[in-house]
Order: structure tokens, then sequence, then C-alpha cells
């Protein structure tokens, strides 16, 4: 019985965003589409940040490392680093996860 | 370390502290995690770790100035971070930099391994006081 696992709202949204009744079908369709949308904000943000410094991650890493980037350890530039960095590593983890999926 | 780890050891010593706010996450994703302390005599700590790449890294910052900050990519003590990668060992019995004099300074496990990115004075952060438990440049020494 889905009541068992999930509410009754989130059974009823979770039935309308699919358009499955079964629990068991409906979820997952529901965490892929969850993790596509999240690929998709992964992407999103890497491509800001590819058109905010011009070049790619592992160029931007390069560049740090070799003191090629102005101001570095300001607040902003060193944050971009890091979740700049964080946007691929989770591209990769949330791939892994979508293709561990049937 | 995995991220759940990183952020209770973010707040075990932030709570331990008497100049520390509760640490708030700021972004929580599946590799990653951001945690910002304040810190009540100003400005704040933003701790960043990534799991994946094992990417720690620690900023001070008022005003909206980075003051200090550490991380294990590129920095001269990186080596030495590296060795000694984690919250547990970054206590003053792991930091050569700390000195007995420091004993205020809070959280030493969060920025134990705090040194100056540059001067003040090169900044504009350069009217800025430091909060009186913060270490000054001056009493860091390099390794």
């Amino acid at each position: 019985m889905y009541s068992d696992v999930i509410s009754k709202p989130i059974y009823r949204v979770l039935s309308d965003l699919t358009q499955e009744s079964r629990v068991e079908v409906a979820l997952p369709l529901a965490i892929k589409d969850w993790l596509r949308l999240k690929l998709k904000e992964a992407g999103a943000q890497q491509q800001l940040y590819r058109q905010r410094y011009g070049m790619e991650f592992s160029a931007f890493k390069q560049a740090w490392q070799e003191g090629g980037i102005s101001d570095k350890h300001s607040y902003e530039v060193e944050r971009d680093y890091w979740e700049w960095e964080a946007a691929m590593t989770d591209e990769e983890r949330l791939q892994e996860m979508l293709e561990s999926l049937p | 370390v995995t991220l759940a780890e990183f952020e209770q050891q973010i707040f075990a010593v932030a709570l331990q502290s008497s100049i520390c706010d509760i640490p708030a996450v700021r972004r929580l994703t599946s590799t990653a995690i951001s945690l910002r302390v304040g810190i009540v005599s100003g400005g704040f700590v933003d701790a960043f770790f990534n799991e994946k790449t094992d990417t720690t890294a620690f900023a001070f910052a008022r005003g909206g100035c980075r003051l200090f900050g550490v991380d294990n990519t590129d920095d001269p003590v990186a080596q030495m971070i590296r060795q000694a990668p984690h919250l547990e060992n970054w206590t003053r019995r792991g930091n050569p930099m700390l000195r007995q004099s420091d004993d205020c300074l809070a959280p030493a496990k969060i920025y134990g391994f705090i040194r100056p990115r540059s001067s003040p004075q090169d900044s504009d952060c350069s009217n800025i006081l430091l909060p009186r438990h913060v270490i000054h440049p001056s009493q860091v020494r390099e390794p």
C-alpha cells in the first residue's frame, strides 16, 4: 500500500507529475527526472563560469596554480573556484547515479 | 571524511566556541558542502569541502573582504595540509604555526591553519580592524 511509504499529498503530486498511478513505477520516473534536472543545473552553472572566465575549468585550475588568475584570492574568485569544481564533480556523480538506474 | 562527517565536525567546533555563531549550511550537493560560521565580533568563516576531490578550504571574510584563508590546492603549506587534511588534525598540536599566545584564537580547529593571503595594506580592507580573537598576519609564521 503506497500510504505505508509516502503521504497522500506526495502520492498525488507524484502520480500527477508522472501520470503514473503505480508508485513503484512513478518513483523511478520521478527520480530520473530529478537527476536530469540536477544535471541541467550543474551544466548551467559550469556554463556560467566558462563565460565569466572565458575558459574551461581545467585551464582555469592550471592558471590558478600558475598564478595566472588575477585577484585569485579575493573572496569572489576563490568561491568561484570551489563552486565550479563542485559543479563538475556533481555532474559526474549525478551521471553515475542516472546510469545506475534501470 | 564524508560530507556529513565534515558538517558534524564544523558544527562540533563552532558550538564549543564562544565566539562562533551556529553554522549554516549554504550549499549541499551530491559531492560538496559549503558552510558559513558567523563570528560574533564580526565577519564569518566559510568552510568548503568537496568529497570527490578532497578539496578543503576555509576563508575568513569581513566587510566583503577575504582576510585570511587556507586550502589544500596550491599553497606552500599544501604539503603540510595533505599530511593532516582533516579538521581533527588542524588543532594546535598539529599546527606549528600556532603559538601559546594564540590561545584565544577561536575556533582553532576551523582556521587553525590560517595564514595571510595578502597584506591588509595591499587591499581595500586596510581600515578594517581584525576581531580581537583573530590571529593577526604578523603573528603567523610562514612554514
